[in-house]
C-alpha cells in the first residue's frame, strides 16, 4: 500500500483480540476513496466492527491485542497518532445512542468534540448554531438528552461528529435502535452528508435504507473481506443469494409474507384488555387511553407505532409491571389484578443484560426451576440450534449482545408462564440470529400468548398473525395478515404515519429562568459545607435564608418554600413542644438544609455545561471536570436502571414480596447489584471509546462551549453570603 | 495490565461503579428519619458496600483507584467532615495497596475495613456528637420533665467511650462484607476470566 496525499482511507490489517485464539481481522487490505459511501456486512462476529476500530485507532489503543499492519487516512500513518488525533480526521458515531453520549444537553454534545480540539470558543458556537440549522434540525438544539428519542440522539450524534468538519464518517450499526421514521431521517441526514463530499463507512445489518446511498458492499466473513460488490451487483441479488450470504433484505418491498399456518392449541386461553388507561402520576400525561384488545393462545401479536409512542408502556401493563390507572384485564373472562398478571407473565426487556442473574447460561435457564431430565433434554437441544451450547458454561456477560439477545428468548421460551411479551427481540441481530429467533417465537406460540413489540418489518412478517400500531396513545388500526398484500400495507402504513417528532409530549416550557453564575454558586456550597460543622443555630439560619434568597433569585420557588416551610415546621415544633426527639431533629437536620439548597442551584438540573465551563475557569484540572460531567450525566440513567433492575426481578418471579425480599435480602441484594455493575462496566466502555474518539484524552488547552459573565446580580448575591456569615458570627 | 497508569476508560469504570455505592446510600437514607436507625447506617453500609470495592479492585488494579473512589463516594456524601475522613481513607487506602500489590486480598480487605470506619467517624460518629453537645446543653432540663429515653441512651452510648463499640461493629460488619464480597466476586467475576 503506498500512501500518498490524496484525500482517501488506504489499510493493510492483521488484528487479534488479547486471549482470542483465531485472528479477528486476516490480512485485509483495501482502499476507500474521498466521498464514497462503503458498506461493511456480514454476519455477527465477521470483524465488521473490528476493522471500523482499526481505521478510527481504537484498536490497538483501547482494544487491546496483538496488531500488525498498517493504515493511512488522507495519507497520514494513523499508528503514529493517538485515538484522539485519528478522530480529528475520522469522526465516528457508534451503535448505541444510549451510551455514546457524554454529556446531557445536544448542543454541548456537539461541541464536545470541538472543546477537545481547542477550538475557540466562538468558533465553536458558529459551528453548533451552523450543524443544526444546516439540515433543518434545528429543534434538536439545546434540549435534554433525556428527552430526546433513540432516533433524535442519533441524528444529534451524526451532527456532533459533522461539527467537526472532518471528511470522514465512520458510523457502527447507526440503526440497531432505530424506528422507521427515524432510520427516514437518518437516511435523509447521511445522503446529504454524502452530497456535501463525506466519506461514509457504515458497518450495518439493515442493508434496506443504504440501497440508494452505498457505492459498494464489502461482505465479510472470518475477519476476511470475502467480495466487494457495487451497488448495481447487490441490487440484482435474489432473496436467495442474499440469505446465503447471511444477509438482510434490501428492499422492504422484497418482505414476502411467510406465516406458518394458523394454530387451534388444545388449550384455549384468552387474554382480554379492556379500557386501559396509564399515566404517571406525578407527570399527569396519559401515555395510553382507553386501549382495548384481545389476544389468544396461539397468536402472536405485534404491538408497533414509532419511537415513544406507548408501546412497551402497554406491553409492562400487560405483564403486571405496571398497574393500569383505569381498565381491566381478564383472563379467559375473569378480571385479574396487577399481581395475577405478573404471576402469568413474563417480560423480556430490550435492556437484555438486566436478565441474568446468575454465573452461567446453563444456571440461568434454570433458574428458579426444578430440573427434570425431559427440561434438560430440551435445553441442549435449543441451545445446540442456537449455537450456545459450547458456551453453556459461560457467564451470561461475557457472551456478545446477540448471543444475549438470543438467550433471553430462550429464558421467555422456557418460562412456564402464558403470556410473553418481547421488547425489541431482534434488534441488532444478523439475518441467521433472526432466522433463529423467528423459528422460536413459532414454536412458542403453540402454547401461548405472544405479544411482540418491534420495528423490524422482516419479522413482523414471518411471526405476526396480527398486528396492533399504537399512536398518540390509542390502537390507530390493526392489521390482520392472514389476509392478502397486509404486510405491503403495514410497509406503507410505517412509510407514512410514522414521523420522528409523533410523540413529543408538550414539553415543559424551558423559558430562560434566571441562572446565577455557577462560581458564586460554589462559594455557597461551599459555605453550607462549612457551617454544617458548627453548632451555631443564628449562623446556620442566617446561611439558611441567603441560600433561600438564591434559590428565589433563581426561580425555583417550590424548591425555596418547601424548604422555609419544613424547617419552620421543625422550629414552631419545638417550640410548641420542646420534648426530647424535637430537640435532636432541631440541631440535627437544619444544619444540611443549606447545603441540599446550594447543591441543587450547583446541579442546574443536570445539565453541567455551565458547571463544567466554572470549573474549566477556575483551572481545576481536566479529569477532575470528566468525574464530574459522568457522575451528573449517570447519576439519573442509573437510578432509572435499578428500576427496572427491580421490574425484571418480579417479572421473573424471583423473591418480590417484602417479607420474601428480607428472608432472601442476601440473594436479593445480589440480583439487584450484579447486574448494573455488568451493565455499568459496559456503559463505561462504550461510553470512554467513544470520547476517546472525539479526543477526550488530549492535553490540548480548551476553551468551554457556555460563556460565563459575572453580573451584579451575582456580586450582591456574593456579598449577601459574606454578610450572611458575619451576621451568623456576631450574633 | 502491564500499564500501571490509569487510563480514560479506568476513570469511567471506577466513577460509574463508585456510582452504584452512592445511589445504594442515598437509597438508604431514609435511616435517617430516626436517630437510632442512624446508628444502624455505617454497620448496614459497611455489610453492603464490599462487593463495588472488590470489583473496582480487580477491574481496575492500578495506582490511584481506590483514592478516585473514596474521593467521589466522599464529596456525594456533602458532609465535611465525610468527604475529609474518606479522602483520608483513600490515601490510606492507597499506601496499603502499594505495600501489598494491587489485587492482593488481604490488602483490600484491610483498606476496606478502614475507609467504612473512617467513613462512620465522619458520617455518622461526629456529626451525631455535634448534636448531642448542644443538644444536651438543654437536656438536662428535659431530663427531669421525662425526656425520651431513646434518644437519651443512644446519645450517651456515642458520646463515650462506647462510640469505639460502634465502630468495633462497623469493622466487624465491613469484614462480613469484604465476605459476601469476596463470594460474590469468585461466582461472578473471577470465573469469567
Amino acid at each position: 500500500m503506498g500512501h500518498t496525499e490524496t484525500e482517501r482511507i488506504t489499510f493493510n490489517l492483521n488484528f487479534t483480540y488479547d486471549g482470542a485464539k483465531q485472528n479477528a481481522l486476516h490480512n485485509i487490505t483495501g482502499s476507500i476513496e474521498k466521498g464514497s459511501c462503503i458498506v461493511l456486512c456480514g454476519a455477527s462476529g465477521c470483524g465488521k466492527s473490528t476493522l471500523l476500530r482499526c481505521i478510527n485507532r481504537l484498536i490497538p489503543d483501547f482494544y487491546e491485542g496483538d496488531f500488525d499492519g498498517c493504515c493511512y487516512i488522507n495519507g497520514k500513518d494513523t499508528t503514529t497518532l493517538s485515538i484522539g488525533d485519528v478522530g480529528e480526521l475520522a469522526a465516528s458515531v457508534f451503535q448505541d445512542p444510549r451510551s455514546q453520549f457524554y454529556t446531557t444537553n445536544s448542543s454541548a454534545e456537539a461541541a464536545f468534540a470541538l472543546e477537545n480540539y481547542g477550538v475557540p470558543q466562538e468558533e465553536i458556537s458558529r459551528r453548533v448554531n451552523h450543524v443544526f440549522s444546516e439540515f433543518g434540525l434545528k429543534k434538536l438544539k439545546n434540549r435534554n438528552v433525556f428527552e430526546l428519542s433513540s432516533g433524535e440522539r442519533q441524528l444529534v450524534a451524526i451532527l456532533s461528529a459533522h461539527a467537526l468538519n472532518n471528511n470522514i464518517l465512520l458510523l457502527d450499526e447507526p440503526t440497531a435502535n432505530l424506528d422507521a421514521a427515524a432510520v427516514r431521517e437518518l437516511t435523509f441526514v447521511l445522503a446529504e452528508l454524502k452530497k456535501r463530499g463525506k466519506t461514509l463507512v457504515v458497518n450495518e445489518h439493515r442493508l434496506y435504507y443504504l440501497r440508494e446511498l452505498a457505492d459498494e458492499f464489502w461482505l465479510m466473513d472470518h475477519g476476511k473481506i470475502t467480495a466487494r460488490y457495487s451497488n448495481n451487483e447487490m441490487r440484482c441479488f435474489s432473496q436467495k443469494e442474499l440469505e446465503t450470504n447471511a444477509l438482510r433484505v434490501l428492499d422492504l418491498k422484497h418482505i414476502k409474507k411467510d406465516l406458518p399456518a394458523k394454530i387451534i392449541p388444545e388449550q384455549q386461553n384468552c387474554l382480554k384488555g379492556e379500557a386501559i388507561t396509564f399515566s404517571y402520576q406525578k407527570k399527569k400525561d396519559t401515555i395510553l387511553s382507553n386501549v382495548s384488545f384481545e389476544a389468544k393462545s396461539g397468536q402472536v401479536v405485534g404491538l408497533i407505532g414509532s419511537n415513544g409512542s406507548g408501546k412497551t408502556t402497554l406491553g409492562k401493563l400487560i405483564t403486571g409491571l405496571f398497574k393500569p390507572s383505569s381498565g381491566t384485564f381478564y383472563w379467559n373472562d375473569k378480571p385479574l389484578t396487577s399481581k395475577m398478571l405478573v404471576e402469568k407473565s413474563i417480560f423480556i426487556m430490550q435492556e437484555a443484560e438486566f436478565q441474568f442473574f446468575t454465573n452461567s447460561i446453563w444456571n440461568e435457564l434454570l433458574y428458579g426451576r426444578t430440573a427434570t431430565p425431559q427440561l434438560k433434554i430440551e435445553m441442549e437441544e435449543k441451545l445446540k440450534n442456537f449455537s450456545l451450547w459450547e458456551c453453556r458454561n459461560r457467564h451470561p456477560f461475557s457472551l456478545s449482545g446477540g448471543q444475549m439477545q438470543k438467550l433471553v428468548m430462550l429464558l421467555a421460551y422456557f418460562s412456564p408462564k402464558p403470556i410473553v411479551v418481547l421488547d425489541e427481540p431482534t434488534a441488532g441481530l444478523d439475518k441467521k440470529s433472526l432466522q433463529c429467533c423467528i423459528d422460536l417465537i413459532n414454536e412458542m406460540r403453540k402454547h401461548k400468548i405472544i405479544f411482540i413489540i418491534t420495528h423490524d418489518l422482516e419479522l413482523i412478517s414471518k411471526t405476526c398473525g396480527r398486528c396492533l400500531c399504537i399512536s398518540s396513545g390509542n390502537i390507530l388500526k390493526e392489521f390482520d395478515f392472514y389476509q392478502e398484500d397486509e404486510v405491503a400495507n403495514l410497509s406503507q402504513y410505517m412509510d407514512c404515519e410514522f414521523k420522528l417528532s409523533d410523540n413529543e409530549r408538550p414539553l415543559q416550557q424551558n423559558k430562560q429562568k434566571r441562572c446565577c453564575d455557577p462560581r458564586i454558586k460554589f462559594l455557597y456550597l461551599f459555605a453550607a459545607l462549612l457551617i454544617s460543622l458548627v453548632t451555631d443555630p443564628v449562623l446556620i439560619t442566617s446561611v439558611l435564608i441567603s441560600c433561600l434568597i438564591l434559590t428565589l433569585y433563581e426561580e425555583r420557588y417550590t424548591t425555596a418554600l418547601s424548604y422555609a416551610l419544613l424547617y419552620a415546621t421543625i422550629f414552631v415544633g419545638y417550640v410548641l413542644a420542646p420534648k426530647s426527639i424535637l430537640l435532636f431533629v432541631i440541631n440535627y437536620f437544619p444544619r444540611f438544609f443549606p447545603i441540599c439548597l446550594a447543591l441543587t442551584a450547583v446541579a442546574e438540573g443536570g445539565d453541567t455545561t455551565r458547571l463544567c465551563a466554572a470549573l474549566r475557569n477556575c483551572h481545576c484540572p481536566e479529569k477532575a471536570i470528566m468525574i464530574v460531567s459522568l457522575v451528573f450525566r449517570f447519576f439519573p440513567v442509573l437510578c432509572k436502571d435499578l428500576k427496572l433492575m427491580a421490574q425484571s426481578i418480579r417479572t421473573r418471579n424471583l423473591p418480590s414480596g417484602l417479607i420474601q425480599k428480607l428472608c432472601r435480602l442476601h440473594q436479593y441484594f445480589e440480583n439487584i447489584v450484579v447486574p448494573m455493575m455488568f451493565r455499568v462496566i459496559r456503559i463505561a466502555e462504550s461510553l470512554s471509546a467513544s470520547a476517546e474518539t472525539r479526543g477526550i484524552a488530549l492535553n490540548r488547552k480548551r476553551d468551554s462551549y457556555a460563556t460565563l459573565h459575572l453580573c451584579n446580580m451575582d456580586i450582591l448575591l456574593a456579598i449577601l453570603l459574606v454578610a450572611s456569615i458575619v451576621f451568623g458570627i456576631i450574633l | 495490565m502491564n500499564n500501571q497508569k490509569l487510563k480514560i476508560k479506568d476513570i469511567f469504570t471506577i466513577t460509574l461503579l463508585t456510582l452504584i455505592n452512592v445511589i445504594l446510600f442515598m437509597a438508604g437514607s431514609f435511616l435517617y428519619i430516626n436517630p437510632i436507625t442512624i446508628l444502624a447506617m455505617p454497620v448496614i453500609f459497611a455489610l453492603l458496600e464490599g462487593i463495588v470495592f472488590y470489583v473496582i479492585a480487580i477491574k481496575v488494579p492500578k495506582k490511584g483507584a481506590f483514592l478516585i473512589y473514596c474521593t467521589i463516594r466522599g464529596i456525594m456524601g456533602f458532609y465535611l467532615p465525610y468527604i475529609i475522613l474518606y479522602i483520608l481513607a483513600g490515601v490510606i487506602a492507597e499506601l496499603i495497596m502499594a505495600k501489598f500489590r494491587y489485587g492482593n486480598s488481604k490488602g483490600m480487605c484491610i483498606s476496606y475495613i478502614i475507609t467504612e470506619v473512617l467513613g462512620a467517624i465522619g458520617g455518622t460518629v461526629y456529626p451525631y456528637v455535634i448534636a448531642y453537645k448542644s443538644f444536651f446543653a438543654d437536656a438536662e432540663t428535659m431530663a427531669a420533665q421525662g425526656a425520651n429515653q431513646n434518644i437519651l441512651t443512644a446519645a450517651n452510648m456515642i458520646q463515650s467511650w462506647r462510640c469505639l463499640v460502634l465502630l468495633l461493629a462497623v469493622a466487624i460488619a465491613a469484614f462480613i462484607g469484604s465476605l459476601i464480597a469476596k463470594s460474590i466476586l469468585k461466582k461472578h467475576f473471577l470465573e469469567e476470566k
